[in-house]
């Protein structure tokens, strides 16, 4: 649905996007994640046709998006700090959206409300954050898009309004094959809805799988050995990191895993755990083996 | 492959009709407040103005055409900022370039958004301004009138709204949409004067005339939609003038497209919405601050090299470093002083050029003799023709003058500087060479006295020689009129014959006395805008050199 190709992007010089690829499926949710400053709003702004990719191609349905007026009427964004025009009503705003996007269903628009309890003829500016969202959520639902965009999209909702709103958007996904690209760094609800990640870097794509292969391809090993191994441990390839609390190593293990399985199995373990990561834990270990590491820093 | 797409579309439309409306009403409730209900309130039945408002009717006069076309100069700037401010903060610009409409539609929708919202009050005013003349003000104004009025407004809002919005879409910032649309309306003119008063204070001998900055200020929409107010333009605007001014604003409103369409989204908030905006902005400020500064403050330091130079250095970094603070919305703009250098030095060489070589050959520019067909010296401040002569000897001696005045060239006029000396040539292959010296009276006198034996060139100067047909009316000090005008006139041009430049021109500055004659002339094919002749008038200071004229006055019992 959404294809990204050798995307690359300047800003005063410094590079924002980096030759980057993506490929977002049909009917699918695609988590992107990366550190602050990646390029995750910059790949979004290229997506929804605000920016013109320097080089390389962005389309949506195999059309260009960038001016495309029929394609991007397919495709609607929700910002972090969604606009809306100052003095505007939820009445208001729905209105210029009737008028802007064809598909926008009125019915739809008028069941939501039941499901979003706000008053539709109170300002906009006069609500609060998470109210703001709901706003956004309704309106841009009602204007049934082919594709969603949304970039941290549950902020400031309370837990019973951002079920409901995953629910409504999944639904979608469901009934009439919706894509949806989101973009967030609360990891733990992306693993709860994604089918697809792509992890970006440095304006870089530095991996993009289905969320199982994703979090299949690095596992946690937890072992502990009568004998003296740590030489053995080392040598192993394949292991990210290893760490020892007490008696029980801990190693970090990327790519075979089968094959690290075996050595240590044959190194007579008292104790030996496969333990699978989350999604979290994954984008830390992927990003720490590009330098993008935390530091234990005590003052 | 990119869809097809419409010209205009009605929810972007819509939307800044809806959000600016509060604006348009404001305007018209102004617009209402300062014309209908100023005439219904203003008591402006005098009988004996009728007669007037027939054929100046009263809401095309000044007093009441002029507020609304200062309106029309101001409002098309604020329009323009709110119209196009979505392209001027982060949030917006995002909003409104994801949505299903080409930067074409959107600007056309949004422009078009505008321009309803300034119309809809100027011709709600003249509906009502209709209503108020057929509802028994009728001879004040009259309905047509009420359509003029109309037409001078929007043709304003038309202009000016034009360079507004290219103001708009060539910067990311709301602020700096004001300074550039002054910039676009004053950069011309500005930089005339400015260099005007540069070159009178630096270039000696240059002839300064406003004819430059007069043509910049006819061919400036603010300008001409003032001069709506303060012309009578129906009787004299032209259908070529008309089209001019309907071409270039629309030329405008193509070009602003087209910069709108290729402009980085992401440079809102940014002043230069280009990256060679930046540096263009910021030279066109430093150069400007620079110009005007210097030229003012060289005035006074006189012909000290260092500290022309030591302020040449101070004005040129406050100047660039100023409008680099204004450009980056920062204080720390230290690091770029390499521009400054550049900047500095390249003035420095300008300046230096003018100031103190020949290198232009302007100030040192003298024609061979046998160039000349008329040549012309003489120190009247202003005076509509010199006096032209072409006798060779008189020629020779403005040449020798010229030269003299030529072999020390100040660094500034600043220097001894008491009055100006005007020599022009007129050369027989057509061209004309005009310069003007500040000098001092010594060195004029000087020069002067030679001329002035020639008593034919002296009466070519002295307006004491104007045709006897021509003089109005001739008073003794300033309100005693005189029965025989002619013998009196006689008298003095004895006088002025038998006198030298210096007893003619300088004397009166030192011999003051209470005793005068005010001579007013027609100005000899001069006629003002009604078809009458120009009056000018002279007054001559009576020295007790004036022998023959003193005699008279006495004789005649004008004086004791």
């Amino acid at each position: 649905m959404i294809k990204v190709c050798n995307v690359t992007k300047h800003f005063d010089g410094f590079e924002a996007l980096s030759s980057l690829s993506m490929h977002v499926r049909k009917g699918t949710i695609y988590g992107l994640i990366g550190p602050n400053g990646a390029g995750k709003t910059t790949i979004i702004n290229h997506i929804n046709g605000v920016t013109r990719p320097e080089c390389g191609t962005v389309t949506v349905g195999g059309e260009s998006v960038y001016e495309n007026e029929k394609i991007k009427q397919t495709v609607l964004s929700i910002a972090d700090d969604w606009f809306y025009f100052a003095g505007y009503s939820v009445k208001q705003m729905a209105a210029f959206y009737k008028d802007i996007y064809e598909r926008f269903d009125t019915e739809r628009y008028e069941k939501l409300k039941e499901v979003f309890d706000i008053d539709e003829k109170k300002q906009i500016r006069k609500m609060s954050k998470g109210q703001k969202k709901q706003v956004a959520f309704w309106l841009s639902l009602s204007a049934m898009p082919e594709v969603l965009i949304l970039d941290e999209p549950l902020d400031g909702l309370d837990p019973v309004m951002r079920k409901q709103v995953l629910n409504l958007v999944i639904a979608d996904v469901a009934d009439r094959e919706l894509t949806v690209l989101v973009s967030s760094h609360n990891l733990r609800e992306l693993e709860d809805i994604c089918d697809w990640v792509g992890i970006i870097h440095k304006g870089a794509l530095i991996a993009e799988k289905p969320l199982d292969d994703l979090r299949g391809s690095v596992c946690k090993y937890q072992a502990s050995f009568e004998a003296d191994v740590e030489q053995e441990l080392n040598a192993l390839n394949g292991v990210l990191s290893i760490s020892k609390t007490g008696s029980v190593y801990s190693l970090i293990v990327k790519g075979d895993a089968d094959c690290v399985h075996e050595t240590l199995a044959s190194l007579s373990p008292i104790l030996l755990e496969r333990i699978s990561l989350t999604l979290e834990e994954v984008f830390i270990y992927e990003l720490g083996g590009l330098g993008y590491d935390f530091k234990n820093i005590i003052f | 492959m990119t869809s097809k797409t419409s010209f205009f579309n009605m929810g972007i439309y819509k939307s800044v009709l809806k959000r600016y409306s509060w604006g348009a009403l404001l305007y018209f409730t102004i617009l209402f407040m300062s014309t209908g209900l100023s005439i219904l309130s203003g008591g402006y039945y005098h009988a004996s103005d009728l007669v007037y408002y027939r054929e100046n009717p009263l809401i095309l006069r000044s007093s009441f055409l002029g507020f609304p076309l200062v309106l029309a100069i101001v409002v098309p700037t604020i329009t323009a900022l709110l119209v196009f401010r979505f392209i001027h903060s982060k949030k917006q610009v995002v909003f409104t370039h994801s949505l299903p409409v080409c930067r074409k539609t959107n600007y056309i929708s949004s422009l078009l958004g505008g321009f309803t919202l300034m119309a809809v009050p100027i011709v709600l005013n003249a509906l009502a301004l209709m209503l108020i003349s057929v509802c028994g003000y009728g001879l004040l104004y009259t309905p047509a009138d009420c359509v003029t009025w109309m037409w001078y407004n929007l043709a304003g809002i038309f202009m000016m709204y034009s360079c507004a919005v290219f103001s708009a879409v060539l910067t990311g910032n709301s602020f700096a949409v004001i300074v550039i649309n002054i910039l676009v309306h004053a950069f011309l003119f500005v930089t005339a004067a400015a260099l005007s008063l540069m070159a009178e204070v630096f270039v000696h001998g240059i002839d300064v005339t406003n004819a430059v900055i007069d043509a910049i200020a006819e061919n400036n929409f603010a300008t001409l939609t003032m001069s709506m107010a303060y012309n009578n333009l129906s009787e004299e605007i032209s259908w070529l003038r008309i089209a001019e001014y309907s071409v270039i604003p629309l030329a405008i409103y193509v070009l602003s497209y087209f910069i709108y369409k290729h402009r980085r989204s992401e440079t809102a908030s940014d002043v230069a919405g280009f990256a060679v905006l930046g540096s263009v902005l910021k030279y066109m400020i430093t150069f400007l601050a620079t110009v005007f500064a210097f030229a003012l403050f060289a005035e006074n330091l006189g012909s000290n090299l260092t500290a022309i130079f030591v302020t040449l250095v101070i004005i040129c970094a406050i100047a660039y470093f100023g409008s680099e603070m204004l450009i980056k919305k920062s204080f720390a703009v230290l690091g770029s002083y390499k521009g400054y250098i550049c900047f500095a030095l390249l003035f420095a060489a300008l300046v230096g050029l003018f100031a103190f070589t020949s290198f232009f050959g302007y100030e040192t520019r003298i024609p061979a003799k046998e160039d000349i067909a008329q040549a012309s010296i003489y120190n009247y401040y202003y005076r509509d023709e010199m006096p032209y002569t072409d006798d060779a000897e008189l020629i020779e001696q403005i040449l020798s003058a010229h030269e003299k005045i030529t072999e020390d060239i100040p660094l500034t006029r600043k220097r001894l500087y008491d009055t100006r000396l005007h020599i022009s040539y007129k050369l027989k292959n057509g061209d004309v060479i005009k310069r003007v010296y500040p000098t001092t009276y010594d060195q004029c006198t000087e020069f002067m006295n030679k001329i002035y034996e020639n008593d034919e060139y002296k009466m070519k100067c002295e307006d004491v020689f104007v045709d006897d047909d021509l003089i109005v009316r001739v008073l003794l000090n300033g309100n005693e009129s005189v029965k025989n005008e002619k013998e009196l006139m006689q008298a003095l041009r004895a006088d002025v014959l038998s006198m030298s430049f210096e007893e003619l021109n300088v004397y009166p500055m030192i011999a003051h006395t209470n005793r005068g004659v005010q001579i007013e002339y027609e100005m000899k094919g001069k006629k003002d805008s009604d078809g009458n002749a120009v009056i000018n008038g002279m007054y001559i200071e009576l020295t007790d050199k004036y022998t023959n004229t003193l005699n008279w006055i006495k004789e005649n019992g004008y004086y004791n």
